[in-house]
């Protein structure tokens, strides 16, 4: 990471929110500490194809209501 | 600046002060001449995958992939904060062709409280099968600049950033000024790469990234000077490893209207009043009494002021 404070943009990570969409959030000031179940562990590193503004966003956000309840 | 009034020269480049709000907590945005907020696009983008960023000489080479929420987040969640902390606005955007960049320019037209908005031209080009960018080459640079003032409102300043990296930044100042820009943003980051000697693999994904911090500043210096000796009627925003007062004098003298504060504030969050202070200091030091009388002073002959 080159900043700390949330501006540079390079120490994202893959988080599904409470809403069962993954964004890919900032890990120095969205965390950085996270509960572990909404990290995707095997995606860090790369964009899932779900992730909030990746390829294959919009037909995951269809599905986010079903997604938020099996993470609640 | 071209219609765009600012109360100092000092402003943030886009993509290194988000829209402001994570600076805030380490000093007064009003205070600065304006923030320009990192390149939004029509629709959220996730961006490039990690590692985004390597270390480099007296720099950073960094990749974030156009990353962020999107137009409707900024219109209706980060620029109106950024007003209502009385902070000035110059809004850049960024397009996946000419027409997403005419879009943006409409809708942004429609928002209040924008004082400018700026063209990241060092977008791919989609039309180039070589992998260029828009500011690559200075005919396409200038359509999307045409576009973008065609589908702006009238009253609303259109700046064109530039790339360092091209055969003639001249070549690309004047095209985009034929084309009814009202200003030249530039430096944006130069092309390079660092390569991980253990893994023998570029080090951020995807290869190349941008450099910046002041192992480029000479060089955005001498695109500032260049242009203001060949246009000298077109304001420029000069940024390029802008770190001290110091440096937004150099930028001036070479020929800059204002200057961007950018790669410093990674390392230093209240670099943006520290420079502004600093630079406040240098021009009472040097018997200017107004910033604007400092404006390509390295252009003038005779004995030094």
């Amino acid at each position: 990471m080159a900043c700390g404070t949330g501006i540079c943009m390079t120490c994202v990570i893959p988080v599904v929110g409470g809403d069962g969409i993954t964004r890919m959030v900032r890990s120095c000031v969205d965390g950085p500490v996270f509960r572990g179940e909404q990290v995707r562990f095997d995606d860090v590193g790369s964009i899932p194809f779900d992730a909030l503004g990746a390829p294959g966003w919009k037909g995951a956000a269809g599905r986010g209501v079903e997604q938020d309840r099996d993470i609640a | 600046m071209g219609g765009l009034e600012l109360p100092n020269p000092v402003v943030t480049a886009a993509g290194c002060a988000g829209a402001g709000r994570e600076l805030a907590q380490f000093f007064d945005i009003a205070s600065l001449g304006a923030v320009t907020t990192k390149s939004v696009m029509l629709e959220p983008h996730a961006g490039r995958p990690a590692p985004r960023m390597a270390e480099t000489p007296s720099g950073m080479l960094s990749t974030t992939g156009m990353q962020g929420p999107g137009l409707d987040v900024l219109l209706q969640r980060d620029l109106p904060w950024l007003l209502s902390r009385g902070g000035r606005a110059i809004v850049s955007l960024a397009g996946a062709g000419v027409a997403e960049f005419g879009e943006l320019a409409h809708r942004l037209s429609e928002a209040e409280g924008i004082g400018a908005i700026e063209v990241n031209l060092s977008c791919p080009d989609p039309e180039s099968a070589a992998g260029r960018t828009f500011a690559d080459d200075p005919a396409r640079a200038g359509e999307v600049v045409g576009t973008v003032r065609s589908r702006a409102g009238a009253q609303l300043p259109v700046l064109a950033k530039l790339a360092g990296d091209v055969p003639d930044i001249v070549e690309s100042a004047t095209a985009c000024s034929e084309a009814g820009a009202d200003g030249l943003s530039m430096i944006n980051t130069l092309r390079g790469m660092v390569v991980d000697t253990r893994t023998l693999r570029p080090a951020v994904a995807g290869g190349l990234g941008g450099l910046s911090g002041p192992a480029v500043r000479p060089i955005a210096v001498g695109c500032v000077h260049r242009v203001h000796e060949a246009l000298p009627e077109v304001p420029i925003i000069g940024m390029g490893g802008v770190r001290t007062g110091e440096d937004v004098l150099e930028f001036m003298a070479a020929g800059a209207s204002a200057v961007g504060v950018g790669t410093v504030n990674f390392s230093d969050p209240s670099a943006g009043a520290r420079v502004l202070r600093e630079f406040t200091e240098a021009l009472e030091e040097r018997g200017f009494a107004r910033a604007a009388d400092l404006v390509g002073a390295a252009h003038r002959t005779g004995p030094r002021g």
